[in-house]
């Protein structure tokens, strides 16, 4: 026995014993200090550092255990608490245990991490924050921006030069890509697009470029009418603004179809062989350059197949107006030939047009100005005896009023029935409601979480109803995280596929009607609902529910110095 | 004699110890040096006997000793000294342990 040990380490023995005890889980504590109680009676120190290594083995041991045991006791409960019973002033405890709600919350967050729920997240900022409406705003245009200042590949210049908004950078971009690769030359078209709601803004496009384009493709349609849009252009907005200026109807039409160059170019093109708008090439180019590039955003392919360029279509049904008085006023003098000659010139152009157009607007246009020429070919034809032909063309015309009708166009530039509009506004209902919980759970679950655990150590009996609250919103918040997280991947995952798969092409890929659809799904809710998306509703109900927080509060503390007082 | 546990060599070496005074109570310590096992071997074969109730515990009178804390005493209840010599004369025959006190 070593009567002589050293000062220091008849201190610091104590010390670590004591910090043993002290940092011992609770509910086992006595054994903590039965262990170090037991310290004095070591008689070396080799004997008195042994017993102390054992102590903290066992600490070790124990603190696994309280651990273990404590993910299966709820949130802010301790060994020794009751969780079943509610106390007499309501402060129950969560009921969910720690590993569930682990579990739970887990659950959620890989969810939420899932590519396809980030999508509908990211489109769902969008609707409510209008931020991301822009490519520069989009990782994916800075990506392939950042790529193609050292890779000139000529389909990425073109795929940037329909995303940029800067007019100079489309300009410089679309030609160095036709430059490099002269099967883009389609992309002049694009160029020549104009904003849709501001009508002051004309087409600014060189005639070199429609020259080119005319060159490249002279078969088609597109580049003679957009020759024509040219021609009308200036003429139309001046006639516009006086017509403002003096206030009385434009008859901006009048002057244009006076015009014999836009009159050639708009037989030129209503006579074309082929009508092709480039939806498809454009369609092409996003995926080429998607997966070369492995940046697969469809969001690029909705901005530019939203935004693809189509025909003014006023245009268009001016000079079908024309053809038609002119096919009229032939009748009346007799001239069936030439009669016969413009009503057919619309409707072989509108067939053309069914047949090579994408977009549900150009189809709806063309079946207007095809049923107007159709019932003026139809009797026309019977007349001279030709009832097969005139039998043709009215089934034609009807064909094309079934589709032509107005009841189911909606969101331009698609067009629906009502069941499967129906369809996509509540799922995109389901999906905004989720993505809103979503919002409102995550701060309130953290902040319940965090109070009822700082709260852990207060007395049953001293918990009040913000406790009761906070513990009865920390039980449910894992599930409604979790309802929330299932909810959005289950309702937009046909979605994403669909998306997915219109990006990958092929055979099996989904029309351009399909895809658009899918991406607009995230912004549609039925119109009763419209409030959700609008900033003045947003703001009133936050105001209301900001004000309704204060009056509690304030009622309760009135309550409480009214109690006081008595 | 209600759940059973695993009887390793080391609870065996403190039953014996337990059983060598049986109605006696023993310090933590004394128990250590009788058995030869470390504080965090022992420890944990007492807490496993007392949550069984093999195992009476109590704490020494405060001022039994001065300037010092209270120690922990232990010894076993008289339902489980019958089962300890059992368990204990089980583990001779099958050669599975050898006694160090002798026989209690």
């Amino acid at each position: 026995m070593s009567t002589n040990a050293p000062k220091s380490d008849q201190r610091f023995a104590p010390t670590v014993a004591r910090a043993i005890v002290r940092v011992w889980p609770a509910e086992t504590r006595e054994w903590g200090q039965a262990f170090a109680a037991e310290l004095p009676a070591a008689e070396t120190a080799g004997a008195t550092s042994t017993w102390l290594i054992g102590g903290v083995m066992l600490l070790l041991r124990e603190w696994l255990k309280h651990a273990w045991r404590s993910l299966g006791r709820p949130i802010g409960s301790s060994a020794s608490e009751s969780t079943a019973a509610f106390t007499p002033r309501c402060s129950r405890t969560p009921r969910t245990p720690l590993w569930l709600m682990l579990a739970l919350t887990l659950s959620s967050i890989a969810i939420l991490l899932h590519p396809e729920v980030r999508q509908a997240l990211t489109y769902l900022r969008s609707a409510y924050t209008r931020h991301g409406w822009t490519p520069e705003e989009w990782s994916s245009y800075k990506e392939l921006t950042r790529i193609s200042k050292t890779n000139r590949d000529a389909h990425l210049l073109a795929l940037l030069s329909l995303l940029s908004s800067n007019a100079e950078q489309r300009s410089q971009l679309s030609q160095e890509a036709i430059q490099r690769d002269p099967s883009l030359t389609w992309i002049d078209y694009e160029q020549s697009r104009t904003p849709v709601f501001d009508l002051r803004k004309q087409i600014t496009i060189s005639s070199d470029r429609i020259a080119r384009l005319k060159e490249w493709d002279p078969q088609n349609s597109i580049p003679h009418i957009l020759a024509a849009e040219i021609i009308a252009d200036s003429p139309q907005h001046e006639e516009w603004e006086a017509a403002i200026r003096a206030k009385r109807p434009s008859d901006a039409q009048k002057h244009i179809a006076a015009n014999p160059v836009w009159i050639a170019e708009m037989h030129a093109a209503f006579s074309a062989p082929k009508y092709d708008s480039y939806t498809a090439q454009a369609t092409e180019l996003v995926r080429t350059v998607s997966s070369q590039f492995s940046i697969r955003d469809p969001r690029i392919a909705e901005y530019i197949l939203s935004w693809k360029r189509v025909p003014k279509f006023l245009l268009l049904d001016d000079y079908a107006k024309f053809l038609t008085i002119r096919g009229s006023d032939s009748e009346t003098i007799g001239n069936t030939q030439q009669a016969l000659g413009s009503y057919l010139e619309i409707l072989r152009f509108a067939e053309r047009v069914k047949l090579g157009a994408e977009t549900p607007d150009e189809q709806y246009f063309v079946e207007h100005i095809g049923q107007t020429a159709g019932e003026k070919l139809a009797p026309l034809y019977a007349s001279l005896g030709r009832s097969n032909e005139a039998w043709m063309v009215s089934f034609q015309v009807a064909q094309w009023k079934a589709e032509h009708d107005p009841r189911i166009f909606r969101y331009m530039p698609l067009r629906y029935h009502r069941a499967e509009f129906k369809s996509l506004v509540w799922s995109g209902l389901l999906i905004n409601l989720a993505g809103l919980s979503l919002l409102l759970v995550l701060p309130l679950a953290l902040i319940s979480i965090l109070f009822v655990a700082s709260r852990r150590k207060t007395p049953a009996a001293q918990r009040g109803f913000i406790d009761f609250c906070a513990s009865l919103f920390a039980d449910a918040a894992p599930c409604l995280l979790l309802a929330s997280s299932l909810l959005i991947f289950f309702t937009y995952h046909p979605y994403a596929q669909i998306s997915r798969a219109f990006l990958d092409g092929g055979r099996t890929a989904p029309s351009l009607q399909s895809f658009m659809s899918a991406m607009m799904v995230p912004y549609a809710i039925p119109d009763n609902f419209d409030f959700l998306h609008d900033p003045v509703s947003q703001w009133s109900a936050l105001t209301a529910a900001l004000c309704l927080l204060l009056v509690l509060f304030l009622s309760r503390m009135l309550l409480h110095r009214s109690k006081s007082v008595v | 004699m209600g759940r059973r546990i695993r009887i390793s060599p080391q609870t065996l070496s403190l039953l014996e110890a337990l059983l060598h005074k049986p109605t006696t109570w023993h310090h933590g310590y004394a128990l250590s040096q009788q058995t030869g096992l470390a504080s965090g071997t022992l420890y944990p074969i007492l807490m496993r006997l007392e949550k069984l109730r093999w195992l009476e515990t109590n704490w020494e009178q405060p001022g039994t000793a001065a300037g010092r804390p209270p120690r922990h005493l232990y010894r076993l209840t008289s339902e489980a000294r019958a089962w300890a010599r059992e368990e204990l004369s089980d583990a001779q025959k099958r050669k599975f342990w050898k006694p160090a006190l002798g026989n209690a």
